[in-house]
């Protein structure tokens, strides 16, 4: 007796699976980012339109001053055309920078990491940092004795910021109208604040985007949760 | 005599034995059989997992115009860029916060206002009905120094 091969059945044809779809998903999502940092680099490099580039000094000679630019080399090339402005905005001599000095450099750009130097200015490093940041968050507490409020960011539930208005502080609302400073809690807001030397930032502009809205219509819009990964 | 005969019919029975045996043992051994194709019966479903819930907290945000660490010669320039449809985006200078909206494809012009230097610039978009934002960085540098 001849054994003989069972038929197979043919495969189920494939379908795309929820899976397979939210990958496709967070895959296109990841392609645009790339893309949108790629041409943002190109932008950057492509022209010779003049450029700025700040940081320590790392390393120094007669034709050429290497700085530390956000943790990434730049050369800076020295010519007979570089001037140097030293901080009391005084025309000196190029020999007299030091390393570890903060410069700011402008020049056009000769490689990608290469100015061709025609201005150096010496910088305070702080004045290269960001002052403000903006923050969108919900109100969650409002002080009735004080100009203070506590703001949660959406992106980080676990941070609070306590935020004063002084009467310098621009209000708006949504539809970037110029409104009246009071605060609602539960409130959603976007607020442009300056760190100070406490704990409590300074509100230079607010954003209150349920400013028109009922009192209901508010805390239902406040409450709508965001999707977490 | 008859024991020889016996002998040679023994000899031959189990000559005899062992090789249809030994053929038969062979014959045997089994083919290989094709994998069996996995199938599901009718009142089988199969599992899926729990789909991934995707972050959607980010909306996008790039800067076009000018390009980063641009050296401009003017205090007050328009910064042009792209993000998601109709948000709101809020630019901030060492000067001053500028508002905008994004139009339906996402574009925005904002006009901006420059100190002298080096301004380090944030910059937010915000989408007030889903609660998505991107915020950015940018440094540019006023001087009207022939460079």
């Amino acid at each position: 007796m001849i054994p003989t091969t069972p038929p197979t059945l043919p495969p189920p044809s494939p379908t795309p699976t929820t899976i397979n779809l939210d990958v496709q998903k967070i895959r296109e999502a990841v392609q645009q980012k790339v893309r949108e940092k790629l041409s943002q680099i190109t932008a950057e490099t492509q022209d010779d339109q003049p450029r700025a580039f700040f940081g320590a000094i790392i390393e120094t000679s007669p034709a050429q001053i290497t700085i530390d630019y956000q943790g990434s080399l730049r050369h800076l090339q020295i010519s007979a055309d570089t001037v140097y402005i030293d901080a009391k905005r005084n025309k000196a001599k190029i020999d007299t920078l030091k390393i570890g000095q903060t410069i700011l450099a402008l020049g056009r750009p000769a490689t990608n990491d290469t100015l061709d130097t025609k201005r150096l200015v010496a910088t305070d490093s702080q004045a290269a940092k960001p002052q403000f940041q903006i923050v969108f968050g919900k109100v969650s507490d409002t002080s009735q004795t004080t100009p203070v409020f506590t703001l949660i960011p959406f992106n980080n539930k676990d941070q609070q910021f306590q935020i004063k208005t002084t009467t310098t502080t621009e209000f708006f609302n949504r539809q970037k109208e110029k409104i009246d400073t009071t605060l609602t809690k539960g409130h959603r807001l976007i607020a442009v604040i300056k760190s100070t030397t406490s704990a409590t930032f300074t509100a230079l502009t607010l954003i209150d985007l349920d400013y028109s809205l009922l009192p209901a219509e508010a805390s239902a819009k406040a409450g709508t949760p965001t999707k977490k990964p | 005599m008859i024991k020889e005969l016996l002998l040679a019919i023994l000899l031959g029975a189990l000559l005899g034995f062992g090789a249809t045996g030994s053929i038969l043992t062979l014959r045997q051994k089994p083919a290989p059989q094709p994998q069996p194709t996995p199938t599901t019966s009718p009142t089988q479903t199969t599992p899926t997992l729990p789909s991934p819930t995707i972050s959607t907290i980010s909306s996008t945000l790039v800067i076009n115009s000018p390009p980063n660490n641009s050296v401009v010669n003017s205090a007050k320039i328009e910064l042009k860029g792209t993000t998601d449809p109709n948000n709101l985006v809020l630019v901030r200078t060492p000067l001053k916060t500028a508002i905008a909206t994004a139009d339906n494809n996402g574009n925005f012009i904002i006009d901006v206002e420059l100190d002298s230097g080096l301004n380090p610039i944030s910059v937010a978009s915000v989408d007030p009905d889903t609660n998505n934002q991107s915020t950015t960085q940018i440094y540019l540098t006023y001087s009207t120094a022939k460079l």
